[in-house]
Parts: structure tokens; sequence; C-alpha cells
């Protein structure tokens, strides 16, 4: 008997939310999303899951990373699948996040984004790639209303003792809820910590439709991994970089940029010898520069510079 | 010889530890290595035990190290230095190299220095190897997610100790000084310092002087961390500043059994203004910050630091 090996894989309803956050300062509110949105979920007798991608552990301050849920009318049969493919709702706990990160990679037609951002629909979608899937776009002042919970507590395993959905984490959720019909509104806000926010997120996201919805697909496509054994080096040893290590490129954990006013510069060149990064370069006109391919964006050079000629500008102030 | 660095002029373009690296932004560690290898120069081998600056510097198959580095587990980095270093001069001996012997250093977190990896820098040092032995001590095992460390301050909060009504306090032991440990235990210790990202270059004229000592030396360097200390990432140097300045961190050196103080402030600041900028600190109620500063007060007078704390707002006349 002959089976169609794609269909086997199907799991009609079953849906997949991405969070993406910045590690260590907004990882607890990326949890809280996709938590929020599976308790609430569960209260209605759903199927339900959701946890941290392993992959981004341990996480750093800034580096991207991922939190996802699952929620299906059914047993989950992909439960073990680490990383959701096909996700049919991303959120973004932080507006830089569009830039440089795939966020709507292996999106299913008709998705939906929710971006943490003041600004509107029309210009976050200026950053984003590939929008053939996208079906709406959502944007909502999460950190207008309220703060990041900074805490250790839940994190990387640890017990959660702080509570879930406090702070942006319980807008998000209500805004995901509205744009993409998964929870009734009651049950979110009977597991958020922070319900005003929640109904805030709720009923205030800005949503713009992007394409029409399309058919729902299957869980992704099955991949067959090929390895060059041959040509892996040999007993863990990789070549030395010379100027810049290219396999860690981390332009993209900004989510501001530094920048010099050249008059205020005294060429005192603090900020170049405190850059854990070695990202400030000596220009040829005496003062400095910065490579943003490599900038996380700590804002350690603009705060010890003695004449304020560093300041920090949000990310998504520029198109480049 | 590596000559002293007088002015930031005068620090060396060269990087060592370049960019593209996974360590958190503001990282106090990163900006240590980084300096280090600077001061250290093209003709340096690297070990890295276990800690964030191995796991954060080498994901996935790439590292940002211009010079040859060598990972070793969080128990050994002592023992492989001193191998590294005896087959170099084994090596010598034998004509098989005839280049000039490489600087060994070992850039250890305060787990592979103070804690797990003890015994094995205690062994390099008993037995004189030369062999620069660094402690970068972000004061808990960051890497794997904020667990106490015996370097860890008395009433930090970290995941392996919460504050909570029974424990109000957090952390309820007193750091290990390790660098007293390694001081009065090795005769065959040739330099020791501490050193702090305040002062960079002074940092790396301590490095230099280490690299310079004709057998082992050790430095521990205070190395603020964004993640752990819970501050925000841009105040890594003001944090280490404050350290300094208050007492909870001292400067010093020690050769030939005699101490330098190489930095006093001229006024030292109550150690509350050091503790109210970081998160694991925020349960604190005044007596128990007033109990840090007893112990800061104390630590200092065995030192033979004679300053008062005062307070930037208190009145002066």
């Amino acid at each position: 008997m002959e089976y169609d090996v794609q269909k086997l894989f199907e799991e009609p309803g079953l849906i997949q939310i991405t969070t993406w956050a910045r590690g260590v300062i907004q990882n607890k509110d990326a949890r809280d999303v996709v938590f929020a949105l599976a308790n609430a979920a569960s209260k209605e007798g759903k199927y339900v899951q959701a946890w941290e991608n392993y992959v981004d552990l341990p996480d750093r301050v800034n580096v991207p990373v991922r939190a996802y849920a699952r929620i299906s009318p059914n047993p989950i049969e992909s439960k073990y699948i680490y990383e959701n493919e096909n996700p049919d709702v991303v959120v973004l706990t932080e507006e830089g996040l569009v830039k440089g990160n795939n966020v709507l990679k292996g999106l299913k037609p008709g998705g939906v984004l929710i971006v943490n951002t003041k600004r509107d629909p029309e210009y976050i979608l200026k950053f984003l790639s590939d929008t053939s899937n996208l079906g709406i776009l959502g944007c909502v002042d999460a950190t207008g209303v309220t703060g990041y919970i900074k805490t250790l507590s839940g994190a990387e395993g640890a017990t959660d003792a702080s509570g879930i959905g406090a702070g942006v984490g319980a807008v998000l959720a209500g805004a995901a809820a509205k744009a993409k019909e998964m929870v009734k509104l009651e049950n979110l806000l009977g597991t958020v910590k922070n319900q005003d926010a929640c109904r805030y997120g709720y009923e205030n996201v800005k949503l713009m439709k992007v394409n029409e919805v399309g058919e729902v697909v299957s869980i992704g496509k099955i991949k067959q991994n090929k390895y060059d054994l041959e040509g892996l080096p040999f007993a863990g040893t990789v070549p030395s970089p010379k100027k810049e290590n290219e396999g860690m490129v981390t332009g993209n954990w900004r989510t501001e940029r530094p920048i010099l006013t050249k008059e205020l510069c005294n060429d005192c060149l603090i900020c170049w010898l405190d850059c854990p990064d070695a990202t400030i370069f000596k220009t040829e006109d005496g003062l400095i520069d910065f490579d943003l391919k490599y900038c996380k964006g700590c804002g350690i050079c603009a705060a010890v510079c003695p004449t304020e000629a560093v300041t920090m500008v949000p990310e998504l102030d520029f198109v480049d | 010889m590596l000559e002293q660095i007088k002015t930031i002029r005068h620090a060396p373009d060269e990087e060592y530890y370049v960019s593209g690296h996974r360590t958190c932004a503001g990282c106090g560690p990163a900006l240590v290595y980084r300096l280090v290898a600077k001061a250290a120069g093209p003709n340096t081998i690297f070990l890295g035990p276990t800690g964030c600056m191995y796991v954060a510097n080498t994901s996935y198959g790439c590292g940002p190290f211009a010079v040859p580095w060598l990972h070793t587990q969080i128990t050994n980095a002592g023992g492989v230095a001193s191998g590294v270093e005896a087959a170099y001069k084994a090596m010598m001996r034998k004509g098989k190299y005839t280049g000039e012997r490489p600087h060994v250093i070992v850039m250890a977190g305060d787990g592979g220095a103070t804690d797990i990896g003890l015994q094995a820098l205690s062994g390099m040092l008993y037995r004189g190897h030369d062999v620069l032995f660094i402690c970068y001590d972000n004061e808990s095992y960051a890497n794997t997610g904020i667990q106490t460390s015996p370097t860890t301050p008395w009433g930090a909060v970290t995941t392996f100790t919460p504050s909570g009504p029974a424990i109000p306090e957090g952390k309820r032991l007193w750091p290990k000084d390790n660098a007293q440990l390694v001081a009065h235990g090795h005769p065959e210790l040739k330099y020791l310092a501490t050193a702090s990202l305040a002062f960079p270059l002074d940092l790396m004229n301590k490095v230099r002087k280490g690299l310079n000592a004709e057998g082992p030396a050790y430095l521990h360097i205070q190395a603020p961390c964004p993640k752990g200390w819970q501050f925000d990432s841009d105040k890594t140097i003001d944090m280490a500043k404050l350290a300094v300045d208050t007492g909870m961190f001292q400067l010093y050196e020690y050769e030939n059994g005699k101490y330098t103080i190489t930095y006093t402030p001229r006024k030292r600041k109550p150690v509350e203004e050091y503790i109210k900028l970081q998160g694991r600190f925020s349960h604190l109620k005044p007596e128990h910050i007033e109990k840090i500063q007893q112990f800061v007060d104390a630590k200092l007078k065995a030192i033979e630091v004679e300053v008062t704390a005062v307070s930037e707002a208190a009145p002066t006349d």
C-alpha cells in the first residue's frame, strides 16, 4: 500500500505559536505569551504544550530567542519536534526583531504576525522580506502599557515563582487572541496576572490585512539531512579567524544603534577600549566609527563617553 | 618583555579576540578577554575551561580567537596549562621548537578558578609553571543560568539562593577570597594582582607584568555580568567603578611578599550606592546592607586602607 508521506503528518486543527524575544531581558515575557495562550486553551479542553527553544539556550542579553506553543483539538502527534516549523501565529516582544531575523519563515498561508511597537503596521511591513503567506499584521504598543518582567524565576527550567503574564507578555497574548481565533478572552484573562494589560492588547491591537487567508497546509516537509562526514573538522578543531568571526554575526541583536555626533567627539578613545565586541574602530579623520555588522547595541560606548558624543537611537528608525 | 602601556593611545590596535561571539550585550567577561588578548599579543595560547567564555564564544563550531585556544574541563585548566607550558620547555630543550616561547594564559571563570578548578590551579602554582592564570570573576555560575558560586556576594539572589520568607537575605555565605588564598599558600608564585574593568589600562599592564614574571602569576579580575547581577547592559563599566569606589572590590598587587594598593578612592562611597543598582540585591533591607558595609569596612582595614565611607549626599562640612 502506498502512503502519501506528507499527509501522514497532517494535524488538522493544530495551531503553532512562535514568540521571538531578546534573551535575558525579555525571555520571561516570551515564555508568558506562549504559556498564557496554552494554559487558556487547556481550560477549553484542548491539547497543549509550551516550551523554549533549546538551541537558543543559554540565552544572552539581546540575543534573539524563541518560545513556542501548540494548541490542538486532538492529541499532538508532533509533540517531540522541538521547533515550530510552520507557525500560525508569530509574536515579537520587541520591534527591532523584524530586522535581520527571518521571523516569517515557514509561516502558514494566512498566518498572523503580532509586533510590540508604537509604529503603524505599514511601517513594520517595510522590514519584512517574504510576506506572501502573511494574512494579518497586528501592532500593539505593549511597552506603553506595562514593562518587561526581568527575573531569573522560571529561566532555563528553574521554578517560576513570579506568575504568568504580569507584563508585556499579557498584552501580546491578548493581541494574538484577537488576531487569531484560538482561545476565548475570558479564559486568557483567567490565566494572566495583569488582566488589564491583557484586555488592552485584545482591544487595542491595530490589525492590518496583508493577504487573503489561504488553505492551511500540513506540518513541514520531511527533510532528509545529509552530512558531509569527510568534510567535518578533526577532533573539534576549527580555523582561527583573522579579523572577525563570521560564524557568529551579531548585528541583528541591536534594539538601539550608536550614533556619533562628530562635533562633540574629542577623540579620547575610551569607547574604543571599552567595547566588549571590538566593534569600534579608529577612522582616518582621527575619530571613531561603529562596525554595525557585529555591534550588539549594549550602549557602553554611550555610557562611558565623557562628552555625550554617542547617543543610542532605536534601530527601527533606520531602514538600512 | 612586554612594555607597560602609558596612555590609551599606546594601547595596541590589534585584536586577538575579534568581533563575533555569542556573549551578552554588555558582557564584562568578554571585555576582560578582549583586553587580556590585546595586552598579551600574538604569541599567546589561551586555555578556556568550561564557563561562559567557553560556551558563549565557541558556539556552533567557530570562535573569535585569532590566537590558539584550547578548551579544558572546568576542573583541570591548571593541569592542562602546566602540560602546555612543560611541553614547550621540553621541545625547546630538545631543539624541536626554536621560536619564542608563547605566553600560556588560562581564562577561567570563578567556577573554574575558585571552586571546581581550584585544585588544578593550586597544583600549577605549587609546581611553579610559567603560566598566567586569570579568573574573570562574574560572581556566579552564569552560563548555566545564574547559580551561586563561592564568590557570589552575601545577600545576592541566584537561582540556588532565592530570597524568601525563611531566608529573606538570599545568599547566606560570605564570599571566598581567592586572591588571598592563592597569595599565601604558594611559594613559587611570582606575581599576583586584582584588576577592574573600570581601569582598562591598569588591567592590561597587570596582564603584562604577570606575563613578564618568570613563573606562575595569578590575576583576579572582577567582571560585571548584566544577566546575573541584573543591570542594564550599558552599565557594565559603571558597575566596575562603583565596586572599587565602595570597596566591594579592592585593587592591589602582591609581589615578593609585599602588597601594593594600586587604587584608593579619595572618598569611599557607601556600599548601598553599588547595591541599589543591581537586581540581585533588590530584596535587601537596610539591616542587610549595613551588614555588607561592616564586612567591607573590616576587609579594607585588614589590608590597611583607612578610608571612611562617605555618602555623596551627606553634608561634608
